[in-house]
């Protein structure tokens, strides 16, 4: 079975031969439907045919060429405005098409849009906070009232309460500048009192006082001739200053106090700081020093009563003898005797270990035996005595198991 | 063997529908027949 197709158009020829009989089936109705412009139903049943001046293609390469056209849309669309199309073409390949076409079109306007706006949303966005930024350091770098009261003349609601707030802040100034004022006035006062009125009874009488309660010479005359001629004071403002401190002489008194005792502190010349740094500095070091020689006669005493204790144990040790000790226990072996020697080494000698030398002395001395490595070595297997591996030499000490053991047995 | 051949004509375009099989032929030209008819109805 073969089926063979020709198609021609305009001298140039297409054919397809093939013994599949479903694709020639589909390519013979395709070609047909497009040649009588079928029914719609019919149409709706094929799915590409596109046929061009020069050649005649079948589907498949229609196809490869719209994937190529896919990747190059712009190349594809070059084609597509050369192409001529015979047949009457199906609704389907238009509108894959016209969607081909269009979307490259419709993306760059959708971004074009969308930078717009953005452009737009950004620029009022950023105007308005840096409107709002130098808003806020003009009204800080300019605090004086002409500034404010230009100002104000655009937002008068807010800026009529800065003022009123500024105003007050002032006339407060004003009222604690004035009392500054009178204070210092009083200050002087007194002592131009005493210098213009030398034979006022009470002011000689409150100075005298003042004079023996802080022990304070009298003031110069210097003082009092530079003060002169300053001219801080004038008299007229005299009898009220005389009233000042005939009414309020203990708080007066209070203030010179206060007054005085942070003159001293504050008094102090350079070189007086220094001695005074010196001191301190000697008599911390004189502090550490005793303490370090308290520290060393501690440890002095320690060591002296490790010493002492040393001495005692060697002295007991010379002194208390093993072999009534010994008699107080009955021992049957030899291996017995040994670790009650042991425990004797440990808990009434105090010493922690024993060489085989110092045990057979007091073994000697007390039973006039020896006890030999395998006697040792078969209390080690049994764990009641352990080497102790030293520098001096082999040694060894009395278990827990050991001194349980003579417990047990002895006790 | 038998061999079917068929021409299509309309303006420049010309297809040409040979085979060999009988019924595959007979089958493609009534179906083409009737679609015509329902164009021309």
């Amino acid at each position: 079975m073969y089926y063979n197709i020709k198609i021609k158009s305009n001298g140039s020829e297409f054919s397809l031969e093939s013994n599949n009989k479903e694709i020639t089936q589909r390519e013979m109705d395709m070609y047909f439907a497009c040649i009588f412009d079928v029914s719609e139903e019919f149409k709706s049943k094929i799915k590409k045919v596109e046929v061009t001046n020069q050649n005649v293609k079948s589907i498949q390469e229609i196809e490869k060429i719209e994937q190529k056209t896919e990747i190059k849309n712009e190349n594809a669309t070059k084609e597509q405005e050369d192409k001529k199309s015979y047949f009457v073409k199906p609704q389907e390949v238009f509108e894959f098409k016209n969607e081909s076409i269009t979307k490259p079109k419709e993306e760059p306007s959708q971004i074009i849009e969308i930078k717009n706006e953005k452009q737009e949303e950004q620029k009022p966005s950023s105007e308005i906070k840096f409107q709002n930024e130098t808003k806020i350091i003009n009204i800080k770098d300019d605090i004086s009232l002409k500034d404010l009261q230009n100002i104000n003349s655009e937002q008068p609601s807010a800026l009529d309460d800065i003022s009123q707030l500024i105003s007050l802040a002032q006339e407060k100034i004003d009222s604690l500048e004035s009392l500054n004022k009178t204070s210092s006035s009083i200050s002087i006062k007194n002592d131009d009192i005493v210098d213009i009125n030398p034979k006022n009874n009470k002011e000689q009488e409150s100075q005298a006082i003042l004079n023996d309660i802080f022990n304070t010479p009298t003031p110069k005359p210097s003082v009092f001739e530079e003060i002169e001629e300053n001219n801080v004071q004038t008299p007229q403002i005299e009898p009220s200053a005389l009233n000042d401190f005939d009414y309020e002489p203990d708080i007066s008194l209070a203030d010179i106090e206060v007054s005085l005792q942070n003159q001293e502190e504050i008094t102090n010349t350079p070189t007086e700081e220094i001695i005074f740094q010196n001191e301190v500095s000697q008599n911390i070091q004189t502090i550490q020093q005793n303490e370090i020689e308290e520290i060393k006669i501690e440890q002095q005493t320690k060591d002296e009563s490790i010493a002492t204790q040393r001495i005692s144990l060697s002295q007991r040790a010379n002194q208390v003898d093993f072999k009534p000790f010994l008699s107080g226990f009955i021992c049957d072996n030899l291996s017995d005797k040994v670790i009650v020697c042991a425990y004797f080494i440990k808990n009434v000698l105090r010493q922690p270990d024993f060489t085989m030398k110092y045990i057979n002395s007091k073994l000697f001395q007390a039973t006039g035996e020896i006890a030999d490595l395998s006697i040792i070595d078969e209390l080690i297997t049994k764990e009641y005595i352990r080497i102790i591996d030293s520098e001096e030499g082999k040694k060894y000490c009395i278990t827990m198991d050991g001194e349980s053991y003579f417990a047990e047995k002895f006790q | 063997m038998a061999q079917y051949v068929f021409k299509m004509k309309k303006g420049d375009l010309e297809i040409e529908f040979s085979s060999d099989d009988a019924d595959f032929v007979e089958q493609q030209l009534e179906k083409w027949r009737e679609e015509i008819l329902k164009k021309h109805a």
